[in-house]
């Protein structure tokens, strides 16, 4: 697999789940850079990442950095993860322009095959 | 111009005839099957304009059935189609809106029948007759998919990609006006019946007055149901008149949307430095398009 270049975007409550998948399976995708969403700015959202991962809790800053990042870079992939997904939240995601939803509490190989 | 063709599959025949009514009264002509087999044959055999798909056409009890979605799989790329089901599942929307590897879905939208008529008649009018830029982006670049999009304006000359980029705003453009006067004439017939109607109904109930004055009270009754009848029809245009008027609204804003983004890349004509020039533009285009396309 080539190697790809990987931003995660998540809340400070979640940091810690993707420190610990970061470690065990998502570096046989690629380089990850790991992101608290306050912290976010235009500069990082210029760099060129291959794949952005969202886990934000706040539905509403989910939405709006869906739209921002896609508008940025349109062919930057975007995957959204959710502990618990909605059939509408879901909907709303990928017609906002997400090329994913993966459930949080997948095994972390299916994770990695979703990504 | 001719009604548009939608064909509304569904294994539940009560459910599809009270949809099909909301599709007519908006002025589509709508075909109907209640099984995989024979909606695969409609759709072979083509001339539908959109399709709506029940997700489970086969057995609504089955949570393994999915042949809505396997016949949008095999047709999706042919014609649009909706999926509208009373078991939406985020897994179901999943595979229904996400994306393939060449850059398209196997439907364009995901609905649920608790979501009601309206909202499905909606999803339909903005896939069917609302001008999309999308399509004449691609249309104009000469190509099917979005990533084709994406590497076919890098390898063009600027020059070539500002201009199919303007051609393609310019021509949704016209086409959005184009649809803004159409919906601005409905409105007007719409507002027009419901001011006729509202009169009878008031002539009418006058008359029952008068019939009452002169003690005929079974034709005032009479007169007066009719006087009511007429009221409430008037009330069903009004309420088709301010719909209509919502969505002249609604287009206009998106006319204001695209004057504006036509705007922004002419004033990058007056950026002095070439380089600096060619740069903005190119920077404007492509988030224009990833807005606009996705």
């Amino acid at each position: 697999m080539d190697k790809k270049k990987v931003l995660i975007v998540c809340d400070a409550e979640n940091l810690p789940y993707w420190d610990t998948l970061s470690k065990a399976v998502i570096k046989k995708i690629g380089s990850i850079d790991k992101e608290l969403y306050k912290n976010i700015t235009p500069q990082i959202i210029a760099k060129k990442y291959d794949l952005i991962i969202l886990d934000i809790s706040i539905i509403e800053n989910l939405y709006s950095m869906i739209s921002t990042l896609h508008q940025n870079e349109p062919s930057c992939r975007i995957i959204v993860v959710s502990s618990v997904p909605t059939w509408k939240f879901t909907r709303e995601v990928l017609r906002l322009g997400a090329a994913d939803m993966i459930h949080k509490g997948s095994d972390p190989d299916k994770i990695l095959q979703e990504l | 111009m001719d009604a548009k063709i939608i064909l509304m599959a569904d294994n539940q025949s009560d459910f599809l005839e009270e949809r099909r009514e909301f599709l007519e009264n908006a002025g589509y002509t709508v075909v109907t099957t209640n099984n995989p087999a024979d909606t695969r044959n409609v759709l072979m055999r083509g001339g539908v304009d959109l399709a709506i798909l029940d997700l489970r056409l086969i057995d609504d009890d089955d949570q393994e059935d999915t042949s809505g979605l396997e016949l949008a799989r095999e047709f999706g790329q042919n014609l649009p189609i909706i999926i509208l089901t009373g078991y939406p599942t985020w897994e179901a929307v999943k595979a229904s809106l996400k994306k393939s590897l060449n850059g398209l879905s196997p439907v364009v939208d995901f609905l649920s029948k608790d979501e009601g008529p309206d909202v499905m008649v909606q999803a339909v009018d903005m896939t069917i007759n609302h001008p999309h830029l999308k399509r004449n982006i691609l249309q104009e670049f000469q190509v099917e998919a979005t990533q084709d999009l994406y590497d076919e304006m890098k390898r063009k000359d600027l020059g070539d990609t500002t201009d199919k980029f303007q051609k393609s705003l310019d021509q949704t453009e016209s086409e959005l006006q184009h649809h803004r006067a159409e919906i601005s004439r409905q409105a007007a017939n719409h507002q027009k019946t419901a001011r006729w109607m509202g009169m009878i109904g008031m002539g009418v109930l006058v008359v029952g007055a008068v019939f009452v004055y002169y003690n005929l009270i079974s034709v005032a009754i009479l007169s007066g149901i009719a006087g009511v009848i007429f009221e409430a029809v008037s009330v069903l245009f009004f309420g088709r008149a301010d719909r209509a008027s919502q969505k002249v609204d609604q287009i206009f804003g998106e006319l204001q949307e695209f004057y504006k983004e036509s705007q922004l890349i002419l004033m990058c004509d007056t950026i002095e430095t070439k380089s600096k020039r060619e740069e903005a533009k190119l920077l404007i285009i492509q988030r224009l398009t990833g807005k606009r396309i996705g």
